[in-house]
């Protein structure tokens, strides 16, 4: 099996993923960053600054993993490396996103309580 | 036999795939309705939200499905060691037959959809759970009101 080959797949799915899924947060996480700071230009700087560092930790992490694959002498392993490599790479990016989300709700909580201690 | 082995990933892709797109669309078009009530009815953030908690459920359960996706193959390879005038002769043979194929094609898919009911079970509780906190604070908000008015 052409190790190149398998490679350009590779770097195909994994970048059309990681576009995707960017493009998908970058729209609707503006809501949740918008109810946290109150300020539409401050949020859309926020926005803008961890989608860069999500394109920037994903697609190192692709560019890292390429030299990671293991041995491809058939069909077979080729698809087992490239499912593996696709599925840690969309279990980190699961991981990243509900980290994101918790943090977001947590920062949100903590907001909510402090405006419930000056109200009272 | 290296062709079988293929034949059940080319089955299992589309199935775990079609599996989770399934589960996801059901869940979260009903889930939207708790989300409404989590954010007492701000049309946006709900719906964002909700959109959020679906990338994110897409990400995990199709990375497990891949990422688990592999067959051991030294489950069904047999090991012989043979003494051939004095020189040991080891063989291995790759007894993967139409059997072994929906043994394990049906005992990775039922792994994945276990961990998706479990999945879909964590989610269920988080949404109670919002909801219940939501109602709480809600009647908080009114009583310090009402003790304003006083």
């Amino acid at each position: 099996m052409n190790t190149l080959f398998v490679y350009t797949i590779y770097l195909c799915i994994a970048g059309l993923i990681t576009i995707q899924v960017g493009k998908d947060l970058h729209r609707n996480g503006y809501h949740l960053i918008l109810d946290l700071f109150d300020n539409e230009q401050f949020s859309k700087t926020v926005n803008n600054l961890l989608l860069t560092g999500y394109y920037l930790v994903n697609i190192g992490y692709i560019a890292i993993t390429v030299s990671k694959f293991g041995a491809m002498d058939s069909e077979v392993q080729a698809i087992e490396e490239l499912s593996r490599n696709v599925g840690t790479i969309l279990l980190i990016l699961g991981t990243l996103h509900f980290n994101n989300i918790i943090v977001l709700h947590a920062l949100s909580k903590r907001k909510q309580s402090i405006i419930n201690y000056i109200n009272t | 036999m290296t062709d079988l082995i293929v034949k059940t990933y080319i089955a299992y892709l589309p199935i775990a795939i079609l599996l989770t797109f399934i589960v996801a669309r059901i869940f979260f078009k009903n889930s939207k309705i708790f989300m409404l009530d989590i954010f007492s009815g701000r049309q946006e953030i709900a719906t964002s939200t909700n959109r959020l908690f679906e990338t994110g459920f897409y990400l995990l359960s199709l990375g497990f499905a891949l990422f688990r996706m592999k067959i051991n193959k030294s489950q069904f390879t047999t090991y012989k060691n043979e003494f051939v005038e004095g020189v040991r002769v080891s063989t291995e043979e790759l007894g993967y037959g139409m059997q072994e194929l929906f043994e394990t094609l049906s005992s990775k898919i039922g792994m994945l959809s276990v961990v998706l009911g479990i999945m879909v079970f964590f989610l269920m509780f988080m949404l109670f759970r919002g909801k219940k906190k939501s109602a709480a604070g809600r009647a908080r908000k009114e009583e310090l009101q009402r003790m304003q008015e006083i």
